[in-house]
């Protein structure tokens, strides 16, 4: 409880956001076309798929959990949705709810082992990620499924296929239209409501959450399928996206949505996050890979760089901590 | 008292500021060598953050003052450079490792190593730390592994611990807390036996017939500041209080009117089986009614059964309860605290951190985390009803904090406490358990607490208290029921009751039948 002066704590306050000012002021004046309006829009856009897993991470987190599993379950329902809309000639809503059944039910699983048998998390999420890629391999026999159906055709205009993965009428792409959507959802959802009050609750005190008349099981068990939800949402935008569904979709993503929380002040030991600061996680996490890009580093500077700003962006939440 | 004069440390003008709150404002604080020195005062006057800027765990310089330790000015960066002047802590919450044992703890960090390896000399280390706890005359085995020993052995391993570092000058911050009878003497007599060896001690406790058995003088703090340092021969119980709260307390337990109304709860052939000892019960056959607008207590030792006992009746262990419970008349099962919630019972538990409160959430978050469902429609939480619970209930419970969006773990134990009682009160409870609900409460807050029970009673609800304190018991309950080894062993009216006979029951001395209107 050291006392701090008045611009320290403004500083250690909007921290995350007065590094994504410099981040940004620093690759206007170093990467070349960087500051453009199109390749600034393509931040947002770039970080969609993250963003969407992320939201529902923050939830995880904020139990005190964590969820391994999300990166395999974008490839499984990937998979799954191109293989309903190949094998049988049916309408684009029903493959997609196939896919979201299929996601919901992976995490429901997870969330099963985790509130019957009290498997840790780390664990349950670590099986399921390995079982769901395994799946998503099988059921692809190791290779893409094309998605070959006149149907998607006709859906064209609903479902996010490439074009409008770009943009819609007012330069908006959908996708991000639909990842601002679902942030604003369950981000009212966490501040807003009863089950995101008991989500925090759950996370910062689990026995007193439930000798407070809160079925703290029901509170863990929905947020994972929530996220395998988020995550078969994101399965199904990217088949779309790539007219295919790859079981190698989504490596590593879970490490990516797990960073977008940290970075954005989500504590791993629970009961503390907000999901519009996961947002602005991803994005700057987004803006370094675009950034970096753009200066003409490889990929693996950006890896090594990317992985000192996550350090130091933790590191200015722990100093306000004290 | 050591009698000589020489000075083991000296604090003078501490203030200490925190963002919104002062809580040492000019506090002057010195210990002879080779005293017990007590520290009262109620739960926020300052002793906790006097011991912090003490022990370093709040550095130079972000307090003002000065501090001497013999004689010199010491201004320490942390509490290791604390420990190695000599000044040592032993906290509330323990802070040994307890899968390692006795003396791998009390070698932590210092372990005597046998090889350039770094391979641990068990043997030399256990001979060692025997040496520190023989020459203490503690008796313990330092091969024991930290879990298998009960709370009171813990605390004096922690003793010998901060003693093996040769710290000299020791606060012991309610030392006894969870420790039985048995092993307050004993950690009594390992005090008296330091104080032989010179060890300046700092005793802070809210049992003030502590205070008054062991130490030499005492210094009373209120509101962060210095209120005196007095002999402790020419202080008498009354006075100590009425210097701690500033006002005379002419009667601890305030006065209720008792009229008891319709029967609201009945248990019976109520039992708890153990959850890991199969065949094990801890509550057996327990029978018993509580009325509206009546105080139950219930008494025991520790362990006899009475936390498990009103815990199970909240339905927190479904599956080890059997028996039948009515409330209002009505046959009810309790299989979660939703139902019992839901029943019109609210429960104040023990181990308020642990069980009571989410600490990291804001005082009006906790208040309403159990009436959330009266507050929502649809899952959508009205914050404006919300805000209008947490107002009235912070008012009628005055509970002292900068604002109710502060964590409730900024707040003292005893505005901790009525957090917790807020939450419940704000469900409209028919019947409110509390158990405990005065432990680590300091006396001020302890009478509002009273105050908040009694006019609970008077509007009708149906209090059960559980109290380890019989003074309580027997000045705040209209019936007490005693508990022994899971059973009811006693029940006693108000009139009936003295110290002697709930004693005797708790301990199995006197049998059932001698026991009052046990039915």
């Amino acid at each position: 409880m050291k006392k701090m002066s008045q611009p320290a704590r403004f500083l250690t306050d909007n921290g995350m956001y007065i590094v994504m000012a410099l981040v940004f002021v620093y690759f206007a004046v170093s990467a070349p076309g960087f500051l453009t309006a199109n390749n600034i829009a393509r931040i947002p856009l770039q970080s969609a798929f993250v963003i969407l897993i992320a939201t529902g991470m923050t939830m995880v987190i904020i139990t005190g959990g964590i969820d391994l599993s999300v990166g395999s379950v974008v490839a499984f329902t990937a998979v799954i949705f191109s293989l309903i809309l190949r094998q049988y000639a049916v309408a684009v809503p029903l493959a997609i709810l196939g896919a979201l059944i299929a996601g919901a039910t992976s995490g429901a699983f997870v969330g099963f082992f985790i509130v019957k048998f009290r498997v840790p998390p780390f664990i349950a999420t670590l099986a399921m990620m390995t079982i769901a890629r395994g799946l998503a391999r099988l059921f692809a026999q190791n290779s893409k499924i094309f998605i070959e159906n006149p149907a998607i055709e006709k859906y064209s205009d609903f479902i996010m296929i490439k074009e409008i993965a770009i943009t819609n009428a007012i330069g908006v792409p959908y996708l991000v239209v639909l990842m601002l959507a679902v942030v604003v959802f369950l981000g009212l959802v966490l501040m807003k409501t009863r089950f995101g009050r008991y989500v925090t609750a759950t996370g910062g005190n689990e026995e007193a959450t439930k000798l407070s008349g809160v079925n703290v099981n029901q509170v863990k068990f929905m947020v994972y399928v929530i996220n395998a939800f988020l995550a078969a949402v994101v399965g199904v935008m990217m088949a779309s996206k790539f007219m295919n569904g790859n079981p190698e979709f989504g490596v590593m993503w879970e490490l990516d949505a797990i960073a977008a929380c940290v970075v954005g002040g989500t504590s791993l030991m629970g009961g503390k996050g907000n999901i519009f600061k996961t947002l602005f996680g991803a994005l700057l996490i987004g803006m370094l890979d675009n950034g970096l890009l753009a200066q003409g580093r490889s990929s693996e500077m950006i890896y090594i760089i990317k992985g000192i700003i996550i350090l130091g962006a933790v590191i200015i939440d722990q100093v306000k901590e004290k | 008292m050591s009698g000589s004069n020489d000075i083991a440390l000296e604090m003078r003008g501490i203030v200490k500021e925190f963002p919104g709150v002062k809580a040492l404002k000019n506090v002057t604080f010195s210990c002879r060598r080779g005293e017990v020195h007590g520290l009262v005062g109620e739960n926020g006057a300052g002793k906790s953050t006097l011991m912090k800027v003490l022990s370093g765990v709040h550095p130079y310089p972000t307090y003002e003052g000065d501090i001497f330790i013999k004689g010199e000015r010491a201004r320490f960066s942390g509490a290791r450079e604390a420990e190695r002047a000599g000044v040592a802590i032993i906290h509330q919450e323990l802070n040994l490792i307890s899968e390692l044992t006795v003396a791998g703890n009390m070698f932590l960090g210092r372990e005597p190593a046998v090889s350039p390896f770094g391979i641990i000399n068990t043997r030399k280390m256990n001979a060692d730390a025997l040496k520190y706890l023989s020459s203490f005359n503690i008796k313990i085995d330092p091969g024991a592994i930290v879990k298998d020993l009960s709370v009171g052995v813990r605390q004096m391993v922690e003793i010998a611990k901060a003693l093996s570092v040769n710290a000299d000058v020791l606060a012991l911050d309610e030392p006894t807390s969870a420790l039985t009878e048995t092993e307050v003497e004993s950690l009594f007599k390992t005090v008296r036996d330091l104080k032989e060896k010179d060890v300046t001690m700092i005793y802070i406790s809210h049992k003030l017939d502590e205070i008054f058995a062991i130490c030499d003088r005492v210094t009373v703090l209120r509101d962060g500041e210095t209120v005196g340092t007095y002999d402790i021969g020419e202080l008498d119980r009354d006075k100590l209080v009425a210097l701690m709260v500033g006002r005379d307390l002419t009667n601890l337990y305030p006065e209720r009117k008792s009229n008891p109304g319709a029967e609201a709860l009945r248990v019976s052939d109520f039992s708890v089986s153990h959850p890991f000892l199969p065949g094990e019960k801890v509550v057996s056959g327990a029978s018993f009614s509580a009325r509206h607008g009546e105080a139950l207590g219930i008494s025991g030792l520790m362990g006899s059964g009475r936390s498990e006992l009103v815990t199970a009746l909240f339905g927190a262990f479904p599956k080890e309860t059997s028996g039948d419970v009515f409330i209002d008349g009505r046959k009810v099962r309790m299989r979660s605290p939703l139902e019992a919630i839901r029943n019109g019972i609210g429960l104040v538990t023990e181990d308020r951190k642990r069980f009571g409160l989410v600490l990291i959430m804001s005082v009006g978050e906790n208040i309403t985390l159990a009436c959330m469902r009266a507050l929502s429609k649809l899952q959508w939480v009205s914050a404006k009803k919300e805000r209008s619970v947490i107002e009235e209930y912070s008012k009628e419970l005055n509970i002292k904090a900068a604002n109710s969006r502060v964590a409730v773990n900024t707040l003292s134990g005893g505005n901790q406490q009525k957090v917790v009682m807020a939450k419940w009160l704000a469900n409209s409870p028919g019947i409110l358990i509390l158990d405990e609900p005065t432990r680590g409460v300091d006396v001020g807050a302890r009478f509002e607490i009273y105050q908040i029970v009694n006019k609970l009673v008077e509007s009708g609800v149906c209090v059960i208290m559980v109290s380890s304190e019989l003074q309580e018991v027997l000045g705040m309950c209209d019936r007490v029921l005693v508990m022994c080894e899971g059973k009811i062993t006693g029940e006693f009216t108000r009139e009936e009751a003295t110290q002697e006979k709930i004693m005797s029951c708790a301990t199995g001395t006197m049998s059932r039948s001698g026991a009052g209107a046990q039915k």
